[in-house]
């Protein structure tokens, strides 16, 4: 389904496509709450996909989550897949070459999922820091759009 | 990646699953949203409806899905969000006989009212029911199809 080209486009985040107040939403009542809700995660060859409960709260924290990821992180594809009958939610986050990678790199740049769910997926989220402020999270990001820009270079 | 049978569901969607107090909005709320349709595509089990990735059209079709899940259990949800500002689909699927319901609602007129009420229950409620039966289905008249196998 997907007709945008990824190629050529920069792999960072951009947290300043967001309001200071979407920024301060975002960071203190979605991404926490919505990471805490993630049961499994999977790795996908281009990505990655997260299975979470079918709640309409979490149907909540990930539209709110997505209509602002879409805009600091345009590079990846989001595909929220609903099951019928109650079934689970599986939210896929996917894209070109290096996206997966960063993503990697983002997941374990914050200690926001249940550890024993970032431990099946071979996540290493024990040094992770907590992000509790705007200004943690745009520092994490900075941290996040170097770590990955020094790898790519490094290949 | 879907693991929930549905083949035993009846077929009817019940408007009564959705909560009271949004139920008659979420009825006049989606053929206004299915009028900013640009493109759908046929596919095997379902279709895929395109729209421009504008400011509150992701939000509009998260809050359809939300209420459209519990009113139609047997239908399967895809959003998808292409990267770089790219375009939103929504995609209808599910097992047998879901096609054929999404062809009558969003493509074939239904001029027999108890055919509707068949389809679409409100528990009785002859308010809503008028309220669905002046709903401008088909939701997608007019909207080209566009057979596609991507």
């Amino acid at each position: 389904m997907n007709t945008n080209l990824t190629e050529n486009q920069p792999i960072a985040c951009d947290p300043n496509a967001l309001t200071p107040a979407q920024q301060e939403y975002w960071v203190k009542e979605i991404v926490p709450k919505l990471y805490r809700e993630v049961l499994e995660i999977q790795e996908l060859p281009n990505g990655w996909v997260w299975r979470l409960p079918s709640t309409p709260h979490v149907l909540t924290l990930v539209a709110e989550d997505l209509n602002m990821e879409r805009l600091c992180c345009p590079f990846v594809n989001y595909t929220l897949e609903i099951e019928p009958n109650r079934g689970p939610f599986w939210l896929r986050m996917t894209g070109g070459e290096g996206v997966k990678e960063f993503l990697k790199m983002a997941f374990e740049s914050a200690n926001y999922f249940d550890p024993q769910v970032a431990q099946a997926a071979g996540l290493d989220i024990s040094a992770s820091p907590e992000i509790d402020s705007v200004e943690a999270a745009l520092e994490a990001t900075n941290r996040l759009n170097e770590q990955y820009a020094n790898t790519a270079v490094s290949k | 990646m879907n693991t929930n049978s549905n083949e035993e569901q009846a077929l009817a969607c019940d408007l009564t699953a959705i909560p009271s107090d949004v139920r008659e909005e979420h009825v006049l709320s989606a053929p206004q949203l299915f009028a900013q349709a640009q493109q759908v595509q046929e596919l095997p089990d379902g279709f895929a409806i395109r729209f421009l990735n504008e400011p509150g059209r992701f939000m509009a079709i998260a809050k359809f899905i939300e209420n459209e899940r519990l009113c139609c259990p047997f239908f399967n949800f895809g959003l998808e969000i292409e990267p770089n500002s790219g375009p939103l689909w929504l995609r209808l699927t599910g097992g047998e006989g879901v096609k054929e319901i999404l062809q009558t609602t969003l493509f074939d007129s239904i001029e027999d009212k108890e055919a509707l009420k068949q389809l679409i229950q409100t528990g009785g409620d002859a308010h809503l029911d008028e309220v669905v039966a002046q709903t401008s289905l088909p939701l997608l008249k007019g909207v080209l199809i566009k057979a596609s196998s991507g």
